[in-house]
């Protein structure tokens, strides 16, 4: 298989077919469907031999479907002792917790920790305003949670989100935060509306106990898409968030759009702007294509249905076809480059096998001289780098676990000699370290010469490259971030989407301590929201009547003051 | 003409505020329009810089704050035009 841009792959002509294995969005039952290209798209169809059938796009643009299907990879799966679902006949999306077949490690681990908000979002049907109910794990809960979620192999989790409802309308958070960092997370992250931060006060808070990364809700820049979105006007507070985010010295902000077909897909190009505007401390956009939840009539689906590609497309209109379709590659791009550095240096193992309709996404970088944004692909040849990656790999992967040449060799003296002289096998494993070792070198060093043919421009190309391929640490690999910005697509399932082929390649879990049991059981995103949460959080709910009243004035009060302070459209 | 003293006092303000790249070149070419000039603004930034204590000074340079600033507030761009008057 060759590894080309979308640019110059040759795509073949032939309809795209495949067998997968779906769920029936009414009754929820395992159901078998197809993808199938037609009329110009990629489909997926499906039949419930009791509610019928179902059809939904995949994607508006079967060529792009097709190229991005070369970007599967092997991801590396959790060691069967850590999963704690064994498989059962309702079968995959039902045994989530991760079940045995589960093919890949998390990547990122969420953790729910109040389902209370300050908003009360039009789109949003899960808060507790909404359900009439709380959830929220204990304090004690959250930090099983961590340990199980640090205690996985081979790769043990090294990012932790927390998340909601609102996760900063819990008076816990910043000692879980520190919680988090004291149980030895690399990166740990708040995925917030930010509402909190207009206040500087809280900002220094939470910037004290060490949280990197704001994943903060950002719907716009016009106040009409905020009143669409969000129920009124929070463009104003938004932009003050993000100012005091500055001040306190927070210099990792990810903006998070949801983007919906006539809502707020016209904003896509504003929103890379205002990045661009704050890229000091904005080091991604992360547009999510919203999920459909609850029941949707065919043809209201179809018309609302906005997927990755449609969003490439119109990012690449509304960026004067700077990030246009060529410059984006899948998730799993990432994942043979990431599998050798990890093998060759110190720093922790992260997965990135998931499947490639899951996420998309590129980098912009600052080029301090001309003032402009290029892209990755104007100094890299990703598809190369990608191609020598998985040869490397490969190579790897076959040699895996085969040095211990030498204390083979000095086992068999001892017993031929029928003595147990212990240093001979130290010895023997000495030696096999040392084989090792150069092994490493040697073929990290080829690799690296190789990828220097990757290159197509010198100075920040040779950087790139340099700093996540010959530093050995963690911190040095982060830094790559900086003066550069990630634009990301990731699309999660919902139950007319989805796809068990996606679900059990899922890197992106919930992590949730499930009091059914007592285990804490690692449920993939898309299979949380759609599936599993209900189930869940049944065993923790508590009715809002019978919570501390303090508790849920002060979400009322704090939502009833945002509604104040929100700016009012002025209309004629 | 306004002396260097007086840019250094309004772009040391305009960091602590929390006023981001593009706002503090916009603003200091829009105040004080000959020195829109990378030039003669690059010597003044060590000054403003030092204004800071130590951590924030740290903080400024990871995130390359003024590297972007002296790009020039209509600069930062995608290739030619800002995104926003596409």
């Amino acid at each position: 298989m060759s590894y080309l841009s979308y640019k110059t792959a040759e795509i073949s002509s032939e309809k795209y077919y495949k067998e997968v294995t779906s769920v029936c969005p009414e009754c929820i039952k395992v159901i078998p469907a197809i993808i199938e290209e037609s009329e110009g798209k990629i489909w997926l169809k499906k039949k419930c031999p009791e509610h019928g059938e179902y059809k939904d796009i995949l994607s508006q643009h079967p060529d792009y479907y097709k190229w991005s299907q070369n970007f599967l990879v092997e991801g590396v799966a959790i060691d069967q002792d850590k999963r704690c679902m064994p498989d059962t006949e309702k079968g995959c999306p039902w045994d989530c917790g991760t079940c045995q077949r589960h093919k890949t490690t998390p990547i990122l681990s969420l953790i729910d920790i109040t389902n209370k908000c300050n908003l009360r979002c039009p789109i949003c049907f899960a808060n507790a305003a909404v359900t009439g109910n709380v959830v929220e794990p204990t304090f004690e809960e959250v930090v099983k949670i961590m340990k199980h979620l640090r205690s996985l192999t081979p790769y043990s989790n090294i990012a932790v989100s927390f998340s909601g409802g609102e996760p900063t309308l819990r008076s816990e958070l910043p000692d879980m935060i520190r919680k988090a960092y004291e149980l030895g997370f690399l990166q740990v992250m708040l995925i917030t509306n930010g509402i909190k931060f207009k206040n500087l006060d809280y900002c220094k808070e939470i910037k004290e106990t060490g949280l990197q990364t704001i994943y903060m809700q950002f719907d716009g820049t016009t106040p009409e898409t905020w009143e669409q979105t969000r129920g009124f006007n929070l463009w104003p507070i938004k932009q003050r968030i993000i100012k005091n985010l500055r001040i306190a010295g927070f210099d990792s902000v990810v903006l998070v759009p949801t983007i919906a077909r006539g809502v707020s897909d016209h904003e896509v190009g504003n929103i890379i702007q205002f990045a661009i505007d704050n890229i000091d401390i904005v080091r991604a956009v992360n547009f999510q294509p919203v999920s459909l939840c609850g029941r949707i009539p065919a043809d209201k689906l179809a018309e609302m249905r906005i997927n990755i590609s449609d969003l490439i497309h119109k990012i690449d209109i509304q960026t004067n076809h700077v990030l246009n379709p060529n410059v984006w590659y899948p998730v799993p791009v990432i994942a043979p480059m990431a599998n050798l550095i990890t093998w060759y240096t110190d720093v922790p193992g992260v997965d990135f096998g998931c499947s490639p309709e899951c996420g998309f996404a590129t980098f912009m970088v600052l080029n301090d001289k001309t003032g402009e944004l290029d892209c990755i692909t104007d100094y890299l040849d990703i598809p190369e780098l990608f191609r020598l990656s998985n040869k490397y790999w490969d190579e790897v992967c076959k040699r895996k676990g085969k040095f211990h040449r030498f204390e083979t060799i000095t086992g068999g003296i001892n017993e031929i000699f029928n003595s147990s002289i212990p240093f001979l096998k130290d010895i023997g494993k000495g030696l096999d370290g040392l084989h090792e070792r150069a092994y490493k070198r040697y073929v990290m060093a080829r690799y690296f010469l190789e990828v220097l043919g990757t290159i197509k421009k010198t100075g920040r190309g040779i950087q790139s490259v340099s700093k996540i391929l010959l530093r050995t640490k963690w911190e040095d690999v982060a830094s790559f971030m900086y003066d550069t910005l990630m634009v990301s697509c990731m699309h999660f399932q919902d139950l007319y989407s989805m796809r068990t082929t996606r679900t059990e390649r899922c890197i992106i879990h919930y992590a949730v301590y499930d009091r059914r049991d007592n285990t804490v059981k690692q449920i993939p995103f898309c299979t949380y929201n759609s599936i599993h949460r209900p189930l869940i959080e049944a065993a923790i709910k508590v009715p809002i009547s019978q919570v501390d009243e303090g508790e849920i004035l002060t979400m009322e009060k704090e939502y009833k003051a945002l509604e104040k302070e929100a700016t009012p459209i002025a209309r004629d | 003409m306004a002396t260097e003293k007086e840019i250094i006092a309004v772009l040391f303000k305009l960091v602590e505020e929390g006023a981001n790249p593009r706002e503090a070149r916009e603003a200091i070419n829009k105040q004080f329009p000959d020195w829109n000039d990378r030039k003669k603004l690059k010597p003044i930034i060590p000054r403003v810089e030092k204004m800071f204590p130590a951590i924030r000074q740290t903080y400024i340079r990871k995130t390359s704050y003024f590297k972007v600033f002296l790009v020039g507030a209509d600069n930062i761009r995608a290739r030619g035009k800002k995104l926003s008057d596409l």
